[in-house]
């Protein structure tokens, strides 16, 4: 833990989790999908990063988890992408110029028009020069500081669950996750984030013999156990092979997620949904936006929450810093009149809180998540005689004697299983995907000898993984992109279906795996055999 | 840190036009939809009360007496097997389809089976699908240690399975229907001893009380409102 220790009673475990699709497109310049990763960026992995150096000067000592999907660690590290990404925020600068010559004679749009021209400008900066174009590093320097616990998740996210019946899909998308996450930071991970909190019993063994020490899980995981836990919520399981799942404090969650109680819905909050791009012409947009002449979010929002009608008020940043600031006391209060209000039992076992969030929500949905963020660690660390921030690595090395029993299938998605991903608008996808499965495992058993059929058999598996990632048919039960969705997982399966066809009829085209290589140049270690019951 | 990398080497350029058209040709000539899947059925939880089922009879070959039922006209039996007591009957259609169905029991193993019920009664199992785990819909109370039945116990047994089975499509589900089944004759719900007191054969009408809000859509980055 941090260098200044005190003794509270309880423990706060705030855990945020990055996670992006695989969206690069190599064949074509200006995919829209693209921009969810500049988006990301921009709003929240930048100003997370400087929120966490700003921390570090002023208050040394403070702990948070982050998780890093595979996928999104790729995209950050894309060189092709970084080039866009700059490009991108340079049509951006220009855009917030022509907004402040636009709005010149009406006062408070040019204050914001100048508030986004800093913003984007200052981002561009951070990206090129303190960072260098190299988010992963400067997350992992934090994870090296003690500020940060970085963990991984899934290769592709996929929803494990789903995947229960093969082993083998499960097993490679743990071990491929963890191996990609390794390979780009030197970090071997102790704590897992399940994709959407997935799990169903079973699991926790094949964790094990990855090597972790511990996961998340929604709350009636815990509550649900198979032994009532003791503690509740407050404390981790020991799933009987010392592996500990965690799981969700639903008031943490509550406060930031609801859509009616939850902190983004404050009326001074920056509205998320009035952009710009959706009310600009798009012949003005066009050369600032994108090769798809469709209307896109420009980043451009000058309006707050205001309320629930379609009238909106304009944003003022100063106001919203101020009622992030207050909902970071509310939040820190209310956590310790939590802690206060749990009987005292006897033993060596601490309550613990764990609040995991997405942190795209930070910055990107909820502009000032950052800044309330820092107000809670602010508060606690200087302040909280009750509360002490950790992760979950730091509470198994300090409590002992914790309570054994299975947690019971969950997910943290709509009704809290897996009907989410598994439902009328996205069932279709399984019998093909569990049918590639299948081929893979047939393939990793009798693979013929030969380096060349080694690769095709990696590249299939790496569109196997892809095939699998949960974001698809939650895009498809959101009714959000669905082409795109669809398009995703046909292709991956289509090439997977290529490249075991490649083998299955011994005739490999050279120039098509590498160019499917670097069209899904994701995964650099990836091993076909784990596929192979025989190999595990 | 990790260096292993798996092996690649190419000499070869693409242009982006070449990498598209590449692309567009294999999506085209490899699609999954064109693409010809084992014969198999698949369970899967969907949540306590639910499992989703998937089958592919496409490649099944049945016998005389199977064809003598006309299963392409008349549809499949899906039997789903409670491994600790008994079995329930579904009527399904299609060579390649999928159905949900609602579960009379969480925290139970299921499995399932797939096949034509012939003249003489006698149900043909063409596939068989792995064994599954629901999870229980319940905190485990330290007094009752047995999963909860969802009706009222009260009630005959007979009214209970009547209304269980009669209630056919809850939460966008399907629960076989004892009408459709019983022309077929075997609908069978077999429970050892018949007592629901012991074996808590039981019916949640409403798994989603616990349903969550997701009042934000992905319209960007893959996000959504998680539940609370």
């Amino acid at each position: 833990m941090g260098a200044e220790r005190r003794i509270t009673p309880g423990f706060l475990a705030i855990v945020l989790h990055a996670h992006l699709p695989y969206v690069r497109h190599l064949e074509r310049k200006g995919v829209l999908q693209e921009n969810w990763l500049f988006e990301a960026i921009t709003e929240c992995y930048i100003p997370l990063l400087r929120m966490f150096d700003g921390l570090q000067k002023d208050q040394p000592s403070f702990r948070l988890t982050l998780s890093l999907s595979p996928t999104l660690l790729t995209l950050l590290n894309d060189e092709i992408l970084k080039r866009r990404y700059v490009e991108y925020l340079q049509r951006r600068i220009q855009l917030a110029q022509l907004e402040v010559i636009r709005n010149r004679h009406h006062q408070p749009f040019h204050r914001l028009a100048n508030y986004y021209l800093q913003f984007f400008s200052e981002t561009l900066n951070a990206y090129q020069y303190c960072y260098q174009q190299n988010l992963v590093r400067a997350f992992v320097r934090h994870h090296h500081r003690g500020n940060l616990e970085i963990i991984t998740t899934a290769a592709t996210h996929a929803f494990l669950p789903l995947f229960s019946s093969n082993e083998g899909a499960v097993r490679t998308q743990i071990l491929t996750g963890i191996e990609t996450f390794e390979h780009v930071t030197g970090i071997r991970p102790r704590g897992f984030w399940l994709p959407e909190c997935g799990y169903y019993p079973g699991l926790e063994k094949l964790l094990a013999e990855a090597g972790i020490n511990y996961f998340f899980t929604d709350t009636h995981a815990i509550t649900h156990a198979d032994v009532t836990p003791i503690l509740g919520v407050n404390a981790p399981l020991d799933c009987g092979n010392s592996v500990y799942a965690f799981g969700r404090d639903p008031a943490s969650s509550r406060q930031v997620w609801s859509s009616t109680d939850g902190y983004p819905g404050d009326p001074y909050y920056r509205e998320y949904h009035r952009d710009m791009g959706f009310e600009m012409e798009q012949n003005m947009l066009e050369p600032f936006i994108t090769e798809e002449s469709q209307p896109v979010r420009t980043g451009f929002k000058y309006h707050r929450v205001t309320g629930m009608g379609g009238s909106k008020q304009l944003y003022e940043p100063d106001r919203a810093l101020e009622r992030a600031t207050q909902h970071a006391q509310d939040f820190v209060i209310d956590r310790e009149r939590d802690i206060e209000r749990l009987p005292n039992e006897e033993g060596d076992q601490q309550p613990i809180i764990v609040a995991p969030y997405d942190a795209e929500l930070f910055g990107h949905w909820w502009f000032e998540g950052p800044l309330w963020l820092k107000g809670v660690i602010e508060n606690i660390s200087k302040d909280s005689n009750t509360l002490t921030l950790c992760t979950c690595s730091d509470y198994l090395t300090q409590c002992n004697g914790i309570q054994k029993a299975l947690p019971s299938a969950s997910s943290w998605g709509e009704s809290g299983y897996n009907h989410y991903w598994l439902s009328e608008k996205n069932s279709w996808i399984y019998p093909h995907i569990h049918a590639a499965c299948e081929r893979m495992e047939r393939l990793a058993i009798s693979l013929p000898a030969g380096s060349l059929f080694e690769r095709t058999a990696n590249q299939a598996a790496r569109s196997l993984l892809l095939a699998q990632a949960s974001d698809w048919p939650f895009i498809m039960q959101a009714e959000t992109t669905i082409d795109y969705a669809i398009q995703k997982i046909e292709d991956a399966l289509a090439r997977f279906n290529y490249l075991c066809q490649s083998v299955e009829n011994l005739q490999i085209d050279e120039r098509q795996l590498s160019a499917l290589e670097l069209l899904d140049d994701i995964f650099p270690t990836v091993d076909y055999r784990h596929y192979n019951p025989a190999s595990n | 840190m990790n260096n292993r990398r798996s092996k690649r080497a190419s000499g070869y350029t693409f242009t982006e036009a070449d990498l598209l058209a590449i692309s567009q040709d294999i999506s085209r000539q490899h699609s999954p939809v064109n693409q010809s899947t084992p014969a198999e059925l698949v369970i899967v939880p969907v949540d306590p009360y639910h499992l989703h089922a998937s089958w592919n009879l496409s490649f099944c070959v049945l016998d005389d007496k199977q064809l003598q039922r006309n299963p392409w006209l008349d549809g499949f039996i899906l039997r789903v097997f409670h491994l600790m007591t008994g079995w329930f009957d579904v009527k399904v259609e299609g060579l390649k389809n999928d159905r949900r169905l609602r579960l009379p029991l969480d925290d139970s193993h299921y499995s399932a089976e797939i096949g034509v019920v012939d003249l003489d009664g006698q149900f043909s199992c063409l596939l068989r699908s792995k064994n599954i785990q629901v999870p229980r819909a319940e905190p485990v109370m330290a007094v009752n240690p047995l999963p909860q039945p969802a009706f009222d116990i009260e009630k005959s047994n007979q009214e209970n399975l009547s209304e269980t089975l009669q209630t056919t499509v809850v939460n966008d589900a399907c629960y076989p229907k004892y009408s459709t089944i019983s022309q077929l004759q075997p609908l069978q719900f077999q429970l050892p001893g018949n007592d629901l007191r012991n074996c808590c054969f039981g019916l949640n009408d409403n798994p989603s009380d616990k349903t969550k809000s997701f009042p934000l859509t992905y319209s960007g980055i893959g996000w959504a409102r998680k539940g609370e």
